[in-house]
């Protein structure tokens, strides 16, 4: 039976690693390899890596080949600046097996085929920010202008005729709090495709997680800067949620 | 751990995450180099074609490089090879991925879309079949997969196959026919469980 994942988040802004708070606020953890090290150490499910600056830079492959040089044997997924076929081929080249992609499905949907023919769409996951505007409505936070709009219709056609393969819900305003995920947002969400979903943002307890997994549509979870603080925390999350269909707990043995 | 200094051949046909395969290998303690040259394969005692991507550009790559006879010769002289994820799939017939492309034809049968659910992404375990010596410690081992088409071919190539439900219809999950495996997950991304398949399977092909 294919399990849910609990995967560890590293954010990357100006070559460090740094606890996001909301998107606005950033404190600096260390360097991204000495995370992602310890996350394949311990056994997490999968590392995404999210280079949040990387604008029309493309993506950072020398991050992407320095952990590669690590010999993860967890999965790699990484995002930031990805925005062209080319992009995409050299991003798996130098080491990510999934890729995450941000701006590109609002300034550019149609390059979303092309990254498809070169490496999969099951290689392409979509990140669908999201934020509440005063009145409660879910909308998407675009990074670009930084600001939100409503879910645009080419997004929506993009998620509806799965040309990614997974749909990751970031929960803007409780990111870096710890205090849980909205709910509501995935919920808003649901309808717009069929696509599993992941969700990333406030998660830092089993508490908080345990809701998510038990959605059939949730097929993982992405716990940040919480992981960071104790040696076995992937292994403390599992043990406490062996009532959910995770992989069970595995630390890395060492070659 | 040191193991028997076997060279492993990478094949590079410039599609997919070679680099973490070539890792993955030497840290299991072989030689790896990754290479298009035929000359350089020559010398490797284990092919390995890893693959990350779609179908069709991996095949046109692969033809590009005029590595289809290569590895076509390479399996009818018994050498043994071993496709990974999209590196397996090429094994097949021929795929229906964006269309139908013919594959190497090293085992027979088809790589089809899963259908419902459309993909298969994440751990799942493996259920290894009868007569699979080689696999049988790895039966009930939770392995990562990432795909969304699938091998549908002889039971008698079939080696194991995994389930996305209780009760669902089997996917293939590793396929084999003389000394030439294909395994649909990522052995070099299960950790613990994927590196111990891994390194029974290129230690056998060594003593081939």
């Amino acid at each position: 039976m294919l399990r849910k994942r609990l995967l560890g988040a590293v954010v990357v802004r100006q070559g460090w690693a740094v606890q996001s708070f909301g998107y606005r606020r950033w404190l600096p953890l260390g360097k991204p390899e000495c995370l992602v090290e310890n996350l394949d150490r311990w056994g997490a499910d999968g590392i995404v890596v999210l280079s949040i600056d990387r604008g029309d830079q493309g993506p950072d492959l020398e991050l992407i080949e320095r952990l590669g040089a690590l010999g993860l044997s967890t999965p790699l997924t990484y995002g930031g600046g990805l925005a062209t076929e080319e992009h995409a081929r050299m991003a798996v080249r130098a080491g990510a097996e999934r890729l995450v992609l941000d701006t590109v499905l609002s300034h550019n949907p149609q390059a979303v085929a092309a990254m498809a023919s070169a490496v999969g769409v099951q290689a392409l996951v979509a990140a669908l920010p999201l934020v509440r505007n005063a009145n409660g409505t879910v909308q998407h936070w675009l990074h670009r202008p930084r600001e939100a709009a409503p879910i645009s219709l080419a997004i929506r056609n993009l998620v509806e005729q799965e040309a990614v393969s997974e749909l990751l819900v970031i929960d803007v305003d409780s990111d870096g709090e710890g205090q849980g995920l909205d709910l509501d947002l995935l919920k808003a969400i649901e309808p717009l495709c069929q696509l599993p979903l992941l969700a990333l943002g406030g998660l830092s307890t089993a508490a908080q997680i345990r809701p998510l997994l038990s959605l059939p549509r949730v097929s993982g979870v992405l716990v940040g800067n919480a992981l960071n603080y104790r040696e076995h925390s992937i292994g403390m999350l599992k043990e406490a949620l062996t009532d959910q269909p995770l992989r069970p707990h595995r630390q890395r043995c060492i070659l | 751990m040191i193991a028997g200094r076997l060279t492993v051949g990478i094949v590079d046909y410039e599609v997919g995450n070679h680099t973490s395969v070539l890792r993955c290998v030497r840290q299991l303690g072989f030689r790896a180099r990754i290479s298009t040259q035929p000359d350089q394969l020559d010398h490797a005692d284990v092919l390995l074609l890893p693959g990350v991507g779609a179908f069709p550009m991996a095949m046109e790559r692969l033809h590009a490089s005029g590595l289809v006879g290569y590895l076509q010769r390479a399996a009818q002289l018994g050498r043994p090879l071993i496709g990974i994820c999209l590196g397996m799939q090429l094994l097949a017939e021929s795929s229906t991925e964006l269309g139908f492309t013919p594959g190497l034809g090293l085992i027979p049968g088809a790589v089809e879309a899963i259908g419902e659910p459309r993909w298969h992404i994440g751990w799942n375990s493996l259920e290894v079949a009868e007569g699979q010596p080689l696999l049988q410690a790895s039966d009930g081992e939770v392995m990562y997969f990432n795909h969304s088409y699938a091998f549908r071919g002889p039971e008698a190539f079939v080696a194991a196959r995994s389930r996305v439900r209780e009760g669902s219809e089997p996917l293939v999950a590793a396929i084999q026919r003389g000394s030439v495996w294909g395994l649909q997950f990522h052995p070099e991304k299960s950790q613990a469980p994927g590196l111990e398949l891994l390194e029974r399977l290129i230690r056998a092909g060594g003593e081939c």
